[in-house]
């Protein structure tokens, strides 16, 4: 049986090995420069566990990939969910096919492979030559270690894990050399300042009461702010010891622990902070090979174009969409803006006049050229069937951008001569370079239109505290803006600041929420919050906003027929290990408190 | 492989955060029909997050400003890697036998339920045996086995019984008297045949029976049994075993009251209490079958999904639902035959004469394991008194049982009551 597997899986290998290599002939001829692919064939259990595993084939044990594995194979059985295209992001890259897979999937799953692997290859947000498989593995071994150990006692460890991945989020992905700050310069001073301290041969209570203020002191005006927060338990925190009730320094095992999952965070950070970028440039890439190249073969063409939808269209704010919906548009109005460069040179033509002067029919018919032998030519995105009138669309606003760069106008005597002129790759290299600078937040702060708004009919919504509901706010593209990148900005989640390890000068760890105007999830926060005193071995303290509404303004508002308006509180939350309490923030804590200059409300009006 | 000792760990994280049972009752979806899915509390772990509410959204399709947009509560649109959204994982599928063992270790009841109906006379091994039927059936074993009896029985060597005979002076009757006196089974009539059959010459061969040994060895049984005859009268056919089986078989009869008077919150507790139930006797029994009778003035059946949804704006009447209760009982589900429940819920509004002339004698009259009334949020002014009543009446009967329920506190305790009483026979 097993190896009837292995035979079946080996002739497919065998089968698909053309397809892959043609398959990146045709990324080279696009311009495209993956890294090296290492293709697996799995069966259908193989695919789930792998993709439970984040792509990978072995991870540290953990119950929440068994609950991914958990979820992954229901999905499967109650959907028929077909895991199409798993690739990760190793130097080579190993993608993974599943065998049960048609060869119009095979071949659809290799082109977006490929597209992936020239992402990860390009963009600058990931890092050269990763590791990760080994990484990974090496990770796993280590922790599965620990658990193995007698002195060890395996709940303490997966506790810990848990503990760690409550702020897995909470790095600083945009810091170039993550690795060189841990453990170094004044923080190891005070660590062997303290160590020497130990060395005293003190009791705990004379040590408190005689090193405490000289031994944390220090300035509150010349706080920093520190974004990774595993990086600041490394480097300042303690286990909490339940025996005695007080502050010790980290086992071995928790400082490997901290450092590895820290290092895992930092390694899936990039592919977060452009999934949409990345998952819309393999889906661009897909189409043009499977259907403009007919990479798919005639019979697979109706299969191929059945998954795509299947993927393209499953419900919420889809990544793959979204992405491939805004390259698509990069695209077209990067060319557009080419043609309407050459059409505004044509003898006695006028961004006022443009729309009468110009035979959009005829500028179509001239810029045809699906038959041609150039391949950027024949994939060139205006004249597709579903681009037809995008230049006709253009706004006088922009027409007049474009005129300003014209110097040398009336050149041109004739569309025709127009047309001639006009550089059919101009789209394609800039998504190029695009996809070399930009991660998801550039990328939608830079290309959401409103003209994208409106085509693919986005909009944003807000909770609206009148009618206890959620209603669209606006279909404005500063607002949608806003939302989207609220939802990707940091991972989605809010910044959290640790600014003091010594506060009170007792040891406490101050930690600042940034505040935006979007209040924390209070309750998920002290959660947190509990499970950090676990790493920190003493009281945390947390500075955010809360957004109040009083009795009185409920009253007004309601008088007023207008939308209640919460006051914002700044409030400081206290842990001691047992229990929170409620304190109001010193004068220099509200002023960090107070809004950053980003709004993200998107509340109309009429509504207030 | 690696993942299922993840996927056990998950599992059994799983069940340890399983909502309990009591809270489940209390707060927990009812209307799940026959799927009964307990809420696992998250188990995601805890994050630094936007408050939703706060964050608000991005959507996208038709529609204008001030218009409302269905969120899923929970789902955040932020897309994820594979396992980042844990808290989809939200229900833990029990069948109704878990359910009731649960409960029954919950509340420490210990309810058996009898078997009554004759399920079906199955046929069981070919055990049992007649004097006719089909050849294919007919127990040859036995068969010969009687012919070899007999034959055994009828037994003895022929060829010795003559050498007997050619002894001196043995004759017929003495050959006859000594062959006896050996248990030897041979007729007399025999022996004249054989001393018939031998020649004079032959007849001083020996001088006594000793001398026989000498010369003839006795013949082996064996060497006879050929020849052994099958006879008629030891022909039998095997015929299977007949078992009874009897079912653990119930009817479950639920009256609601819809009239005027039952709120909202009325009718959550009434579904609250009668869905454990009937989730709770599904698993008890092989076979439960439930009936729905909602009533105001009067009684109509209806299916499940209509029976917690329906209201009217009529008065009250109960004892029409326990009329047709009895109608149905009686045509369908004899009580020989049937486990009979018969629960009822309501405010307690009914009109005093209906509750004593009708309704009590009723209760009394229809055969049932069980009868529960449940008064829910009871009005405390006179007019409500059918719990009262019914309690004052009959309530010292070992299958009747009355309970009150004001709020989801006292559901379980209404639900012990309930299954912890039960007449008997």
């Amino acid at each position: 049986m097993i190896n009837t597997i292995k035979r079946e899986k080996q002739q497919i290998s065998k089968d698909l090995q053309n397809i892959a290599i043609e398959s990146r002939v045709l990324a080279k001829k696009f311009g495209l420069n993956p890294r090296p692919v290492r293709y697996w064939i799995i069966d259908n259990e193989e695919m789930n566990e792998l993709i439970s595993y984040g792509g990978f084939q072995k991870r540290y044990p953990h119950w929440r990939w068994g609950m991914a594995y958990d979820k992954q194979k229901k999905t499967n059985q109650y959907l028929g969910g077909k895991a199409y295209e798993i690739v990760n992001n190793d130097d080579p890259c190993h993608a993974f096919l599943q065998m049960s897979n048609t060869t119009a999937d095979q071949k659809a799953v290799i082109t977006h492979v490929e597209a992936h692997s020239d992402f990860f290859e390009n963009n600058q947000w990931f890092e050269n030559n990763p590791s990760a498989s080994e990484m990974l593995a090496k990770h796993s071994d280590k922790i599965q270690s620990y658990m193995d150990d007698p002195d060890i006692d395996k709940s303490e460890v997966e506790r810990w894990i848990d503990n760690i991945i409550t702020i897995e989020d909470n790095i600083d992905q945009y810091s170039d050399y993550i690795w060189r700050d841990v453990g170094e310069d004044d923080e190891d001073d005070e660590n062997s300042l303290s160590d020497s301290i130990d060395n005293l041969g003190l009791s705990k209570d004379v040590q408190d009461v005689v090193f405490d203020d000289f031994k944390f002191a220090k300035e509150k005006e010349a706080f920093t702010k520190e974004k990774d927060l595993i990086k600041y338990i490394i480097n300042n925190g303690k286990r909490f010891d339940e025996e005695s009730e007080s502050a010790k320094n980290f086992e071995d095992w928790q400082l490997e622990i901290l450092d590895m999952i820290r290092e895992e965070a930092y390694y899936f950070a990039p592919q977060k902070m452009t999934k949409i970028m990345n998952e819309g440039w393999a889906a661009i890439f897909e189409g043009w090979m499977m259907a403009n190249e007919t990479f798919a073969d005639d019979d697979e063409v109706i299969t191929y174009a059945d998954h795509q939808s299947k993927v393209l269209n499953s419900p919420g704010l889809n990544p793959y969409k979204l992405g491939k919906e805004l390259w698509h548009h990069i695209e077209n109005t990067v060319n557009r803006r080419e043609v309407v460069d050459k059409l505004l040179r044509i003898d006695g033509v006028t961004p006022d006049n443009f729309h009468k002067e110009i035979d959009f029919q005829k500028v179509h018919d001239c810029l045809d050229c699906r038959n041609s032998e150039d391949i950027l030519k024949r994939n060139y995105s205006l004249t597709r069937t579903q681009n037809q009138g995008f230049i006709q669309n253009i706004k006088l606003s922009e027409l007049r951008k474009c005129y300003r760069y014209v110097f040398d106008s009336n050149i041109y005597d004739s569309i025709e001569e127009a047309i001639s002129q006009v550089d059919y790759s101009r789209g394609w290299e800039r998504m190029k370079e695009v996809r070399e600078t930009h991660n998801d937040i550039m990328f939608i702060d830079e290309f959401l239109t409103q003209e994208f708004i409106d085509k693919h009919e986005y909009f944003s919504y807000e909770y609206r505290i009148s009618s206890q509901r959620f209603e669209i706010s606006s279909r404005d593209v500063s607002d949608v803006k806003k939302k989207l990148l609220l939802q990707f900005t940091n991972f989605g989640k809010p910044t959290i600041y640790a600014i003091d390890d010594n506060y009170n000068n007792s040891g406490e760890l101050l930690l600042l929420h940034r505040y935006n105007g979007i209040v924390l999830d209070i309750e998920q926060a002290q959660q947190t919050i509990e499970r950090m005193f676990e790493m920190w071995g003493r009281p945390i303290n947390m500075a955010t906003v809360g957004k109040s509404l009083s009795e009185e303004e409920i009253i007004k508002s309601k008088k007023d027929e207008r939308e209640p308006e919460p006051e914002d509180t700044p409030v400081l939350f206290r842990y001691d290990g047992v229990k929170w309490s409620t304190h109001k923030p010193e004068h220099w804590l509200q002023k960090e408190l107070e809004k950053d200059a980003i709004d993200y409300s998107t509340v109309p009006e009429e509504w207030s | 492989m690696r993942i299922k000792q993840d996927l056990k760990r998950f599992k059994k994280i799983g069940e340890s955060h399983r909502m309990d049972l009591e809270d489940f009752i209390k707060y927990g979806e009812m209307n799940a029909g026959n799927s009964i899915k307990v809420p696992i509390k998250i188990i995601n772990l805890p994050e630094f997050i936007y408050d939703r509410y706060s964050m608000g959204g991005i959507g996208q399709g038709e529609g204008e400003v001030g218009d409302p947009v269905e969120v899923e509560p929970g789902e955040s649109d932020e897309p994820g890697e594979p396992g980042e959204k844990e808290g989809e994982h939200g229900y833990y599928d029990m069948d109704p036998e878990e359910f009731a063992q649960e409960l029954d270790d919950k509340l420490g009841l210990d309810m058996e339920p009898k078997g009554k109906k004759v399920k079906e006379i199955t046929e069981g091994a070919m055990v049992e045996k007649v004097r006719s039927g089909p050849d294919a059936t007919i127990d040859f074993e036995q068969l010969y086995k009687k012919g070899l009896k007999r034959h055994l029985a009828l037994y003895f060597d022929e060829e010795y019984l003559t050498e007997v005979l050619k002894v001196r002076g043995m004759g017929i009757q003495k050959t006859f008297e000594w062959a006896r006196g050996q248990s030897i089974p041979v007729s007399k009539s025999w022996i004249e045949q054989a001393y018939k059959s031998l020649n004079e010459s032959e007849l001083n061969t020996y001088d006594s029976i000793e001398d026989i040994e000498k010369e003839y060895r006795s013949q082996p049984m064996a060497s006879d049994l050929k020849n052994i005859s099958l006879r008629r009268e030891d022909k039998r056919h095997k015929y299977p075993e007949i078992k009874k089986e009897y079912e653990k078989n119930a009817v479950i009869i639920f009256i609601r009251d819809i009239s005027g008077s039952m709120t909202e919150l009325k009718r959550d507790l009434v579904e609250r209490l009668f869905t454990p139930l009937d989730w709770y006797l599904t698993g008890k029994y092989d076979n439960a079958e439930f009936r729905y009778i909602a009533h105001d003035f009067n009684a109509k059946e209806v299916n499940r999904n209509e029976f917690f949804g329906i209201r009217s704006g009529g008065g009250t009447l109960i004892s029409s639902a326990y009329e047709m209760t009895e109608d149905i009982l009686d045509e369908q589900y004899p009580f020989s035959e049937w486990n009979r429940y018969v629960f009822a819920a309501g405010d307690g509004e009914n009109p005093q004469h209906d509750t004593i002339d009708n309704v009590i004698p009723l209760m009394e009259q229809i055969d049932a394991n069980l009868h529960s009334y449940t008064e829910v949020k009871g009005n405390t002014g006179w007019g409500a008194q059918h719990a009262d009543l019914v309690s004052e009446n009959i309530g010292d009967q070992d299958n009747v049982v009355v309970t009150r329920v004001d709020s989801k506190d006292d559901i379980m305790e209404s639900i012990e009551d309930i299954l912890s009483t039960e007449g008997s026979e």
